[in-house]
């Protein structure tokens, strides 16, 4: 089926690829990428039906006006499920999925860099799931909506655990994606066919590596949040709860801080594949490479500064409302840029009308309705009338599903040969696409008039206001109607995998690496990758007489910018376990940040011991020493590591242990002086914000030693050959948490206390 | 009259002030030989802000009324002044100054990242501890120091991001890291003034009303929304300036691929 003039050895014989696949075990334990990656989207596929159910019971209630077919708290229950699912179930694991599956193969190499981590974090992704709904079983689901607003979602008004259980799973989840994130990351930066340099990139890898750079600095402010609330409803601390003090309002800010770079966590996949595959179905390279490149890190960024938006109607200061109105319309400024570069790359293209394509065209004009409506919520006065209505619920429909979803789609259609090796069908495709554009537009252009004319969402039914009833059937209608397409997708995918026909190495004549293996690719993915002289390899390797500029300019072999590339990028780019330990720890250092901020906003709000009367800054400033110490000694160690004195290196090793272990018995001696003086985490804001703050640095310390400890028994095995590369990487890592005790001690024992 | 025109009228012509900015025109002009090219446009742009943010209304209200009014002022000179400055003058001239022995001593000192990004951002912190602020506020001379400290570290800061030198820059990714580190940590400063419930700087609570325009002016603005306001502009319009920085180097680097692209090998196995 390939027309390029591949000289690449014969791909793997079948019967190898047949003893690669069968066995539900072989499945369970793998760790290969693809494995890996099929299993991400068969998960999300399972979500999508279930948030998909609980989305069609939802507009059953609200298909007639008085309805009694969900009592309200079923419905909170439901609405709650459905924004937490489509969210961290089916959109942000589908572009992560498709990722893990195609960033490998796309910029060739052979797995992830992390292959076991990868296993990890898919299975985290599944288990925070199925802890979640573990809360149905227990018959009270958290009613709480998808960002759980205290104090609703404190103990007394959400009394049943459902709310823990949305607590852990979110946890457990994010935890998921954030391992999946540095992996991806770490994966680009290391693992780059030889010529594939950043700037190659193709656009979906480059808005992946954009997006997972995002996620590892969002989610940790929505794991410290996540993890506060926990403390408020398990342990009875008061961060959330304006009865004692605490601030309602602080979670939301956190939330947000979280949940705005979120929604752009979740539409930049999408983007990337657009970027895939209309350049391919038009037949003409992407227009503005470099402008839709860096539009997604301008987002990236302004995507950080513009969360309280989602707070207008909260009573910010007034002042807020002017900064974050103006930063959230800047917004509008690279999103138009994309969308231009999009159109002008079909402009004048020959396009060829494939369903992939038929998505991809139908997400640029839904999601352009979608962020024009945002940029009405951007407006205050706007947002104040209409923030709490089926308008949002329409806006946001738009981008997440209109968008995102579509966008999701169009990379579904488009890749599926690549990882099945064979088509779909583009009859039953276009069945399938005609029932979603309908479905979706009938159930979700309605509801803006609905929200303009005031029907309130998140509630569980409406009275029978003239005009609304039609309405409300009408987006009842659509919802069934997405029903039925989604049944064309299942039918689809089924009948492709039985019957379709063979799709063969690039059915679409793309120009990315993956195209250059087989369909589905070996459990090695390449023989031999081809040489990568440009954006598109294969179009380069079909078209040899085209030269890029390249060969024209004389390398200088001092200071060529690839040159300074790889220079700085060394660091990164060498040491998959260093990276991933930066990476990481970029992230932490968001997290204890969070908790920090949280420590310094409750500073001497409401009654009770303070930081003054119960904290000794001397006596606790002298068993730091201990941990400080610590610092030293791995680094002794790791010298002895490097000039591979065993002995040395043990010794060390053992002392920075016995360190470690010794400020963490001060610390669990000073924690029970604190308490024995009922000074505990319940008492007051004070308490829980020490309690807090300290003990997750102290659960830092004690999962450092459990790591020195490890290697230190390998070391006495001798099962390690090599120990430089772990204890260089560890030492990272306990080098951070003596820092992130600098830092805590300072504010909470020096500025707090004095 | 009313209370804008009076505001719009109160311009602080300090001579100490006009002759500075004009020694720098004079200067500039007798340097290039009166022969200007394009980026001399970005130097006249730099004195014409620093101009008016030190003689203009701005100024006035600065040092008497709005403590917003202030941190305008002090972005301008740390965060505009500066890159505008730098990015004006040629680049010959820099290596004429550099051949020296001192000059050059103290720029290959002050270019260290490390350096140059604490000098930038420990100055922004220091300087808005409130009792120096509140000092700065009432003391002339301190005032003056503070300005000055604000411009000097502000090239500083800037000199490895927008140096005219090539090797003087940093490469595009230390150089995103450096803006991104500044971005958050300055921010962070914004968001503790703007969610401080104290009212931190008690020098535009003390009522002093040289212009007369005290009344009018807090029932535009209160104090408390006075405060907020100077922290949301150090929040995101600083970061704004950050924000564009990365894109503007990292954008440059991106669209340079055509030009210095990597040599490709031929047929490799995949890297695992």
């Amino acid at each position: 089926m390939t027309d390029m003039p591949l000289d690449l050895a014969p791909a793997v014989p079948p019967e190898a690829a047949a003893a690669h696949s069968p066995g539900w075990y072989r499945w369970v334990a793998s760790v290969d990428h693809k494995q890996i990656g099929i299993m991400y989207l068969f998960v999300v596929l399972g979500f999508l039906l279930v948030g998909g159910v609980e989305a069609m019971l939802m507009r059953i209630q609200l298909a007639i006006p008085n309805n009694h077919f969900l009592s309200p708290e079923v419905y909170d229950q439901l609405f709650t499920l459905h924004g937490t699912t489509m969210i961290f179930l089916v959109v942000i694991p589908l572009g992560l999925g498709l990722a893990v599956y195609m960033v490998p193969l796309m910029i060739g190499a052979r797995d992830m860099a992390l292959p076991r981590l990868n296993a990890l974090s898919f299975w985290l992704t599944v288990f925070g799931g199925l802890l979640l709904y573990m809360s149905v079983a227990t018959g009270h689901a958290p009613p709480a909506g998808w960002f759980s607003y205290p104090p609703l979602s404190e103990q007394p008004y959400s009394y049943y655990p459902g709310m823990d259980y949305w607590l852990v799973g979110l946890l457990t989840i994010g935890v998921g994606t954030l391992t999946t994130a540095i992996n991806l990351i770490v994966t680009i930066f290391t693992l780059r066919a030889p010529g594939l340099t950043i700037r190659r990139l193709p656009l979906f890898v480059w808005m992946m590596l954009v997006d997972c750079f995002m996620i590892i600095f969002a989610l940790p402010v929505l794991n410290a949040a996540l993890v506060m609330l926990l403390a408020d409803r398990q342990f009875g601390a008061h961060f959330f709860r304006p009865s004692s003090f605490g601030s309602a309002i602080l979670w939301q800010h956190f939330f947000w801080g979280f949940g705005h770079p979120e929604v752009y966590i979740m539409i930049v996949p999408a983007w990337g594949i657009i970027s895939e595959v209309i350049p391919v179905f038009s037949r003409k390279p992407i227009f503005g490479y470099t402008f839709v490149a860096m539009s997604t890190v301008a987002i990236a960024l302004l995507s950080f500064g513009v969360w309280a938006h989602h707070m207008f109607t909260m009573g910010l200061p007034m002042t807020q409302y002017y900064f974050f109105s103006a930063a959230s319309m800047l917004i509008a400024v690279p999103t138009g840029v994309k969308i231009f570069a999009w159109i002008g790359t079909m402009w004048g293209g020959s396009i060829r009308f494939t369903t992939s394509m038929l998505f991809a065209i139908a997400f640029l004009i839904q999601f352009t309705l979608g962020g024009l409506s945002g940029i009405m919520f951007a407006a205050v006065p706007i947002d104040w009338q209409l923030q709490s209505s089926y308008f949002l619920v329409a806006h946001f429909h738009y981008v997440l599903f209109g968008g995102a979803f579509f966008g999701f789609l169009a990379g579904f259609y488009y890749w599926f040969p690549k990882i099945s090796g064979r088509m779909l069908s583009e009859r039953i495709g276009k069945w399938h696409f005609w029932t979603t554009v309908i479905g979706f537009n009938a159930t979700f252009m309605v509801q803006h008039v609905l929200g303009m004319q005031g029907m309130p969402r998140r509630v569980y039914t409406y009275p029978d206001i003239p005009g609304w009833f039609p309405m409300n059937l009408l987006s009842t209608i659509g919802a069934a109607i997405l029903s039925v397409s989604m049944l064309f997708l299942l039918w689809n995918i089924w009948r492709s995998l039985r019957q379709g026909t063979v799709a063969g190495d690039n059915p679409w004549e793309g120009w990315s690496l993956e195209w250059a293996t087989t369909s589905p690719p070996p459990p090695h993915n390449f023989d031999l990758v081809p040489p990568v002289r440009g954006r598109r390899p294969l179009w380069n390797l079909a078209h040899p007489a085209a030269q890029t500029k390249t060969a024209n300019v004389p390398m200088d072999a001092g200071r060529t910018v690839a040159g300074e590339e790889r220079r700085a990028l060394e660091w990164v780019s060498t040491n998959k376990p260093r990276a991933s330990m930066a990476l990481f720890l970029a992230s932490e250092s968001l997290f204890f940040l969070m908790v920090i901020i949280a420590f310094i906003y409750f500073h001497g709000v409401g009654g009770g011991p303070t930081a003054h009367q119960s904290l000794h800054p001397l006596s606790t400033g002298l068993y730091s020493i201990f941990l400080f110490a610590s610092s030293f000694t791995i680094w002794r160690a790791g010298a002895g590591a490097a000039k591979e004195q065993m002995g040395r290196l043990r010794g060390w090793l053992l002392a920075t242990i016995i360190l470690g272990l010794t400020f963490l018995i001060f610390q669990s001696r000073e924690f029970a002086i604190l308490i024995h003086q009922n000074v505990t985490i319940g008492r007051n804001l004070f308490g829980s914000t020490f309690f807090t703050l300290t003990g997750l640095h102290g659960l830092h310390v004690a999962a450092g030693l459990v790591m020195l400890a490890v290697l230190y028994v390998l070391l006495l095995g001798r099962r390690i050959r090599d120990p430089q590369s772990p204890l260089e990487t560890i030492g990272i890592y306990w080098h951070f948490v003596d820092i992130v005790w600098v830092v805590i001690f300072s504010i909470v024992y020096l500025w707090g206390a004095l | 009259m009313t209370f804008w025109k009076t505001v719009l009228l109160e311009w602080d012509w300090e001579p100490s002030i006009i002759a500075g900015c004009a020694a720098l025109l004079i200067g500039y002009a007798a340097a290039s030989r009166l022969r200007f090219k394009g980026i001399a446009a970005y130097f006249i742009a730099g004195v014409v802000v620093m101009f008016l943010a030190l003689v203009s209304p701005l100024d006035t209200m600065a040092d008497n009324y709005l403590f917003s009014a202030h941190m305008f002022q002090h972005l301008l000179l740390s965060q505009v002044v500066p890159p505008l400055l730098l990015l004006g003058i040629p680049a010959a001239w820099w290596e004429r100054v550099l051949r020296w022995q001192a000059p050059a001593t103290a720029e290959r000192f002050l270019r260290k990242p490390v350096i140059a990004w604490l000098c930038g951002i420990v100055a922004l912190w220091i300087w808005h501890w409130p009792r120096l602020f509140d000092l700065a506020l009432r003391n002339e001379n301190v005032h003056i120091f503070q300005h000055l400290c604000f411009m000097v570290t502000g090239c500083v800061f800037w000199w490895p991001v927008v140096s005219p030198l090539p090797g003087h820059r940093m490469t595009t990714f230390p150089a995103v890291f450096y803006l991104f580190t500044a971005c958050t940590v300055s921010s962070l400063l914004g968001i503790f003034i703007t969610f401080a419930s104290a009212q931190l700087y008690p020098f535009y609570a003390s009522g002093a009303d040289p212009f007369g325009i005290l009344a009018p002016l807090r029932s535009r603005i209160s104090l408390h929304q006075d405060q907020q306001f100077g922290g949301l502009l150090m929040w995101l319009p600083c970061c704004l300036i950050y924000a564009t920085a990365i894109l503007i180097t990292l954008g440059r680097w991106h669209a340079s691929e055509e030009q210095y692209g990597e040599a490709s090998i031929g047929q490799v196995p995949a890297r695992s």
